[in-house]
């Protein structure tokens, strides 16, 4: 394994979670000791509950995250990751671990962006945003994505799944702002747990794959948002991509004319569904794709409310 | 020796029944008893379940998953023994590669893979023409000159193509494995047809002893989400194997949930490998399920 331990620890007292702290001293750190996850990695309790650490923090980079995380990976280096601390905090006599995973991503739109990767669950109300379900509790701050999971059931590990994250959420000094692109969506008929951002193909996949998604050109120099939408029971997808400039997207559009509406630019039916295209109104480079909706009359009232919300949209 | 996969409760137990009702979904295939045979279907896939295959605690019982392994085979081959199921498999003068699968949260047992390496030694393959990998085949010089793969690995859901499957677990021989992670895994039926597998997988074996149904966090597993469906699934043809897994994994979902819950991002790359790569039905009607034990 190439990851590096990086954090040394001495005990001392933290009233906020009401549990023993340690002290997280840097060790041939990855990170420069100064930075924002050497921060929180330091503030990390040494104990939740019954639950206390197995062993120092571990940080994981972009090329050593693959050890550490196998399967998943991807989901955010497509997120632009700078870096990750996993902690384990062993449990008592018969009960599971709780596990701590904090993720650096590029921005906090990006930390958005994973959060919303996963969105099922309760709010649990930390950070910006916060999910639980099934002993796994995540939120997003600032640009970081935070991971904590129960490996047991009981009342006691959700206890201390929930104290732990109050301690990193309070660990985290920034907080940022939600894509500017989700914003966009309109609200009615957006099913709000249905919202993505992202800006990698490979993502948009994972939550709704068509064929000749490709052309889209998705990849680190554009914004995407999703969002599937239930108008008078029939759904339809609408897919918002932010281009770099106006002539990036004009060719997409062009593309996009020519694989899913015959060469123009009015809906078109196919076998599962109506597609559609549009500009966004005073934003150029903003493409609006309909994708899979039950009817033209639905695909005509999306596109209609492009822009059209008093106040802005989704947010 | 045992092998731990997880402490089986008595409301764990009870999930096995509630397997059983997941493995009736596949009662739309066209099931026979053991060794009857069903007139001529595309693809014959073999369903064995045997609830002793796990000990209370979870541990594996590698004796009761070797007569598994033979039964199925027997069963597929359509052999009078298992000795000579393994023969119609492989020959005396073949080298042998078992890509296994060793994702450390659900791997392939070790019991299996030296049940599978016993049997085919038994054939007459020389000790130092079989071997056993999964992230190293590209560099395994037993794999560089494999005549001959068995193909063996549990069954879970999978955050890039839906379901961790047969067709899948051969993306090892590959450079780039994120490079077929486009469109969930769409293409993954095209690996098949590289030179170092094609044609040379004689045996798909999925796993079902504690299949994993859904996925949560960074890991993409919970024990939450496995349960004790004590079974292994035999097939020549892997998208007919996988199919046949998909609809159990899918049904075990809805009982969970309580609801319809789709596996997602769909597992399209198994009726993609079927019907563009030719890997096998995928379709019920035209899969003959040979159902033993349990099942």
């Amino acid at each position: 394994m190439n990851s590096k331990v990086f954090f040394r620890t001495r005990p001392f007292r933290c009233g906020l979670v009401g549990a023993m702290m340690v002290v997280m001293a840097c060790a041939k750190a990855p990170f420069p000791a100064d930075s924002p996850l050497s921060a929180i990695g330091k503030q990390l309790p040494g104990a939740v509950g019954e639950w206390r650490t197995a062993s120092r923090p571990v940080a994981y980079t972009p090329e050593t995250i693959f050890d550490y995380i196998d399967g998943h990976a991807e989901v955010y280096l497509a997120y632009g990751l700078r870096g990750s601390i996993a902690c384990r905090y062993l449990g008592p006599e018969e009960e599971g671990d709780v596990v701590l995973d904090v993720f650096e991503l590029a921005s906090p739109e990006d930390a958005y962006g994973v959060f919303t990767h996963d969105q099922d669950g309760e709010d649990a109300d930390l950070g910006q945003g916060s999910l639980f379900r099934y002993g796994w509790l995540s939120f997003w701050k600032g640009p970081f994505f935070v991971s904590i999971y129960a490996e047991g059931e009981s009342d006691e590990a959700r206890d201390a799944v929930f104290e732990l994250g109050r301690g990193v959420a309070a660990a985290i000094p920034t907080v940022g702002s939600l894509p500017a692109i989700v914003a966009l969506l309109p609200s009615r008929g957006l099913e709000p747990r249905s919202v993505r951002y992202f800006h990698d193909p490979t993502i948009l996949a994972a939550h709704l794959a068509f064929d000749g998604a490709q052309i889209l050109r998705l990849g680190p120099d554009t914004v995407a948002a999703l969002g599937r939408y239930d108008l008078d029971g029939s759904r339809a997808h609408l897919l918002l991509v932010g281009y770099r400039n106006t002539a990036h997207s004009e060719s997409v559009l062009s593309d996009f004319s020519e694989l899913f509406l015959g060469r123009g630019d009015e809906p078109l039916e196919h076998s599962d569904g109506w597609y559609a295209m549009a500009r966004l109104p005073g934003k150029e480079a903003v493409l609006a794709f309909v994708v899979r909706a039950g009817s033209e009359e639905q695909v005509r009232e999306i596109l209609g409310n492009l822009g059209a919300d008093p106040k802005g949209g989704y947010l | 020796m045992k092998e731990k996969t997880g402490r089986i409760t008595r409301r764990t137990f009870v999930g096995t029944a509630a397997g059983a009702a997941a493995a009736s979904l596949v009662g739309g295939s066209r099931v026979v008893g053991g060794g009857e045979s069903a007139g001529a279907p595309s693809s014959r896939v073999v369903l064995i379940r045997r609830r002793e295959v796990l000990a209370e605690d979870g541990s594996v019982e590698p004796e009761v998953l070797h007569r598994m392994l033979n039964e199925g085979v027997a069963a597929l081959m359509q052999s009078e023994s298992p000795r000579a199921g393994w023969k119609q498999l492989v020959c005396p003068d073949d080298v042998v590669g078992i890509k296994s699968n060793v994702w450390t949260k659900l791997a392939t047992p070790p019991a299996l893979e030296r049940a599978i390496r016993k049997e085919v030694e038994a054939v007459g393959v020389a000790a130092g023409d079989v071997a056993v990998d999964d992230r190293g085949v590209r560099s395994n010089p037993v794999f560089q000159r494999a005549t001959a793969l068995i193909n063996v690995r549990p069954m879970r859901t999978h955050h890039w193509s839906g379901l961790g499957t047969c067709i899948k677990n051969v993306i090892m021989f590959v450079d780039q494995p994120s490079e077929y992670h486009g469109d969930a895994c769409a293409s993954l039926g095209a690996l098949w047809q590289l030179p170092q597998i094609a044609g040379k997988v004689r045996l798909n074996i999925l796993v079902m002893l504690t299949p994993q149904f859904h996925g949560v966090g960074p890991h993409s597993f919970s024990k939450r989400f496995v349960w004790p469906f004590c079974g292994l699934i035999l097939g020549t043809e892997p998208a007919s194997v996988d199919a046949t897994g998909a609809r159990i994994i899918q049904a075990q979902r809805n009982l969970f949930f309580g609801e319809e819950r789709p596996i997602s991002p769909p597992p399209h790359h198994i009726e993609i490998a079927g019907s563009r790569y030719g890997l096998g039905a995928t379709d019920p009607d035209n899969i003959e399920l040979i159902r033993l034990g349990d099942a």
